[in-house]
């Protein structure tokens, strides 16, 4: 697993007062990493509460520990492996004290889910939330809506009220700086 | 995915790459965000610890943050509250006075968040604990932490409620067999109701008068200022 990341970027200073306990630097690499970090906790546990949960929590513990990380280092790694953790534990947690009547659960709860990815698929997704974040507002929008919501171009340009050329332009650079950014993930050819 | 020419212009290797991937790109978790109120809860969270060890935090020292993402709207601004007034606990319980420090949220993008001390009352005994209040866009999640009351099994639990300051109107946040770190919600404004209390409860029939509190209160806390009177 590579350590090289598709991360934002952060400028160093700050994550130097993160480490250090800096309020205004908390809210920076929270507003930078907490999407990722709660893409990572909902995939595990299923469950928006829960998810927001592990995320206040990862950034409570890399708070605690900041004095540990490496200075220089790109801090999306370290998140996103605390994140994991943090939400295995809450994950578990949930499994042994069941809270609600199996009636009022959800399909998608924490405690009927199965099991939570494993180390390579959460740092993979992490990647790709990462590289998604990195995205401008509007180019984020249009691979949001080709991806998610299944639109068409065509589709698209309507839904936006923008030229079908726009949504077009838009979609190939988008998808080239996804690309980029995703470039550590290509599997080696054998 | 509906357009054949989604990755129309891109090489074979961005598109093998893309390809690799696309299960994540249109996976509902891959775009989820955390709720409003979450990086305030984190920050008031750093503060409490740090209240804890004696320390205070570092003021801001950088230029205000960026916005967030454009879908993210702030429920409520800026609005700051002070070191509140004493509240009372009384009655036979050996209720305690404590000072509830309330801070509300400085940031515009978060809504306020609050947290406050649970007193033991004379049937919670020695126990002590916290109370986080989080406004969220589902409710308001009640974070609760303490300690110091036995475990209640069975058909015996603790329920958690909040109620109003004239104590007519009660609304129920969750029953629990320990407290000591546990997660309520309620669907209904704390500014409205700001007491926050512990019960313990017995399991009862639908009819039953006993499925309302039991009265039996064992810990209470006064988010926001103290209710008049």
């Amino acid at each position: 697993m590579s350590d090289v990341s598709a991360a934002l970027t952060l400028d160093p200073a700050v994550v130097e007062r993160f480490r250090s306990g800096d309020e205004g630097a908390v809210r920076q690499v929270y507003r930078a990493y907490s999407g990722m970090v709660h893409s990572i906790a909902r995939r595990v546990l299923h469950d928006q509460g829960l998810a927001d949960e592990a995320t206040q929590q990862t950034f409570l513990q890399a708070w605690r520990s900041a004095s540990t990380f490496e200075g220089g280092r790109e801090p999306g790694p370290w998140l996103a492996t605390i994140a994991r953790r943090v939400a295995i534990d809450i994950y578990r947690r949930e499994q042994r004290r069941p809270a609600s009547r199996l009636d009022d659960v959800h399909p998608g709860t924490a405690a009927l889910a199965t099991l939570p990815p494993n180390p390579e698929q959460a740092w993979e997704a992490a990647q790709v939330r990462l590289a998604i974040d990195s995205l401008g507002p509007d180019e984020r929008m249009v691979v949001r809506l080709q991806h998610l919501d299944g639109l068409t171009h065509a589709e698209i340009a309507e839904r936006l009220g923008i030229a079908l050329g726009t949504v077009k332009s838009r979609s190939f650079r988008a998808h080239r700086a996804l690309a980029a950014r995703l470039a550590h993930l290509r599997e080696v050819e054998p | 995915m509906s357009d054949a020419d989604i990755y129309a212009d891109l090489t074979d290797d961005e598109r093998r790459l893309l390809a690799s991937v696309d299960g994540l790109l249109g996976a509902p978790e891959t775009w989820v965000e955390a709720s409003l109120g979450v990086e305030q809860s984190l920050v008031d969270a750093i503060h409490a610890e740090r209240r804890l060890a004696g320390a205070t935090m570092s003021p801001p020292t950088v230029a205000p943050v960026a916005p967030l993402a454009p879908n993210v709207v702030p429920l409520r601004g800026r609005r700051r509250w002070g070191p509140l007034t004493l509240a009372a606990l009384g009655g036979a319980a050996a209720a305690a006075l404590v000072a509830v420090a309330v801070t509300r949220s400085t940031d515009d993008s978060a809504p306020a968040t609050a947290d406050a001390p649970l007193a033991a009352t004379a049937l919670g005994a020695q126990a002590t604990g916290t109370v986080t209040a989080a406004p969220q866009r589902s409710g308001v999640r009640l974070h609760v932490r303490a300690d110091g009351l036995p475990l209640r099994t069975g058909e015996e639990f603790y329920e958690l409620w909040v109620k109003s300051c004239a104590g007519d109107r009660l609304v129920p946040a969750g029953t629990f067999h320990d407290l000591s770190d546990v997660v309520g919600w309620v669907g209904v404004s704390i500014d409205d109701f700001p007491v926050v209390t512990v019960t313990r409860e017995r399991v009862a029939g639908p009819q039953d008068p006993a499925q309302g509190s039991s009265g039996e209160v064992v810990l209470t806390a006064q988010l926001g200022p103290a209710c008049p009177g």
